[in-house]
């Protein structure tokens, strides 16, 4: 890991946040009951090589800060350090058969569209519903829960594709 | 020996996840002991200055909403202002009847002191909701203080930093208001467990009395938080079911949540004195 990939990171890292609790903590859809988290893109998308120790301290702290901005304390930090510790697996299945070029981010660029949602999905998706569920805290409210998370990870998504698009440009000469 | 190391080395990622984890959980365990702490809440200097910042921003794109709001309040309070003129003139017309809500506290002796705040961070449609306001110890303000705008009840301080205050909103699932029902005085008890931001639920009311849709829900003024009278919600469904004991009671909550700009924090006078000898009674 190069000197300069940590001092990119290190910007992103304050750009998803602050994009996070300025503007995208106010949108909300369907009277709030979908909500939208592209700060979890800064975890999802850090670089193949990092190492899993690493991802885990820097999802913490990340979901400590937007923990203290949302004043929901705890919450953010669990599912983060969750969705941490999942993506060491997910990176397992989808690794291409010579293994992850270290020093690259996960673009849809690099990956291909379909390997990147494969990427992307899964960990949204157990961020969200780890969310909702800590947050509903009574088994009553579970199912509604669940269905937040899930359409949620939908509006996430499309908001991480629209980054993709937006800044790693050029997508479609690639895969062609 | 060396063994358990090589084991603990190789399983260090896992270890830590829950260590982090077990952090985590203890967190949100321990909620309402961190609540207390500033830190840890956006009444933090640096969270507050932040919201302060964007909301100095936003608030010009609602400054004719917010004109119309003082415009109807002013007028409400001129015509109180005359309406207590006549009864000095007119003894025979009772007081307490005249006076809005919102001064209800002031019939004898003026009971509440209303330091005007500004929302600056607001949330409604979380399970716990918060706002941050953009006044803090320095105004005057302490842990515990109701809040209120001319509609109704908005929610309660939680922490206090100088210059900022985090507190709950009354769509909060810990929330709970004494209040009454303002036609009888039945005394009864608001908490938000709807998860729907504009209904609240009343626990509480025997079964005995009469409850008609429509009926008014105020506060009590039991606890030094809110002055008596303040609105809370009107009633829009009251349902008896033989298995409990008390009727289930849901209100339309009186305060739009949504629009939350300008606030009162309402601080008792008498509060010290009051827990004090409230206290002592216990001993």
């Amino acid at each position: 890991m190069g000197r300069e990939i940590w001092l990119k990171q290190a910007g992103l890292f304050l750009i998803y946040l602050f994009v996070q609790v300025l503007f995208f903590r106010n949108l909300t859809f369907f009277d709030g009951n979908v909500m939208v988290f592209p700060y979890v893109a800064f975890l999802v998308l850090l670089p193949f090589g990092a190492m899993n120790m690493s991802i885990l301290l820097v999802a913490f702290c990340m979901g400590f800060v937007v923990d203290i901005f949302y004043d929901s304390i705890g919450i953010h930090t669990a599912s983060c350090v969750f969705l941490a510790f999942t993506r060491t697996q997910i990176m397992k299945w989808t690794a291409p058969t010579g293994g992850y070029e270290l020093s690259e981010i996960p673009t849809i660029n690099q990956m291909g569209f379909g390997t990147f949602l494969v990427f992307v999905i899964p960990q949204i998706l157990l961020h969200h519903i780890t969310l909702f569920m800590i947050e509903a805290g009574n088994m009553s409210f579970m199912p509604k829960a669940i269905l937040r998370g899930v359409l949620s990870t939908f509006a996430t998504l499309v908001i991480v594709l629209a980054i993709q698009y937006l800044f790693y440009g050029n997508v479609g000469r690639r895969r062609l | 020996m060396s063994q358990l190391f090589a084991i603990i080395f190789k399983y260090r990622v896992f270890l830590v996840f829950i260590l982090l984890e077990l952090v985590a959980a203890a967190l949100i365990v321990n909620n309402n002991t961190y609540q207390r702490s500033v830190i840890l809440s956006s009444s933090n200097t640096v969270v507050g200055g932040i919201y302060n910042t964007t909301s100095n921003v936003e608030q010009y794109f609602h400054l004719t909403e917010v004109n119309e709001d003082l415009l109807n309040e002013n007028a409400l309070l001129r015509k109180q202002i005359e309406l207590n003129q006549m009864v000095s003139i007119n003894d025979s017309v009772e007081q307490e009847n005249t006076l809005s809500p919102l001064f209800y506290g002031m019939s004898d002796t003026i009971a509440y002191d209303f330091i005007p705040a500004r929302v600056i961070n607001n949330s409604v449609y979380r399970s716990a909701n918060y706002i941050t306001l953009n006044k803090g110890r320095k105004d005057g303000i302490l842990e515990g203080m109701g809040i209120m705008t001319k509609d109704g009840v908005v929610g309660q301080v939680k922490s206090v930093s100088n210059h900022f205050a985090t507190c709950y909103s009354l769509l909060h699932r810990d929330m709970a208001v004494s209040s009454e029902l303002k036609k009888n005085g039945a005394l009864c008890t608001v908490k938000w467990d709807t998860e729907d931001p504009t209904k609240a639920s009343v626990n509480y009311l025997p079964l005995h009395l009469d409850i008609d849709v429509g009926d008014t829900i105020t506060t009590s003024g039991f606890n030094t938080v809110y002055p008596e009278g303040v609105m809370l919600g009107v009633v829009t469904e009251a349902e008896k079911t033989p298995s409990e004991r008390f009727w289930l009671v849901t209100i339309d909550v009186s305060v739009d949540f949504s629009k939350l700009h300008h606030v009162y924090v309402s601080k008792s006078l008498f509060r010290a004195e009051k827990d004090s000898l409230e206290s002592m009674d216990e001993q």
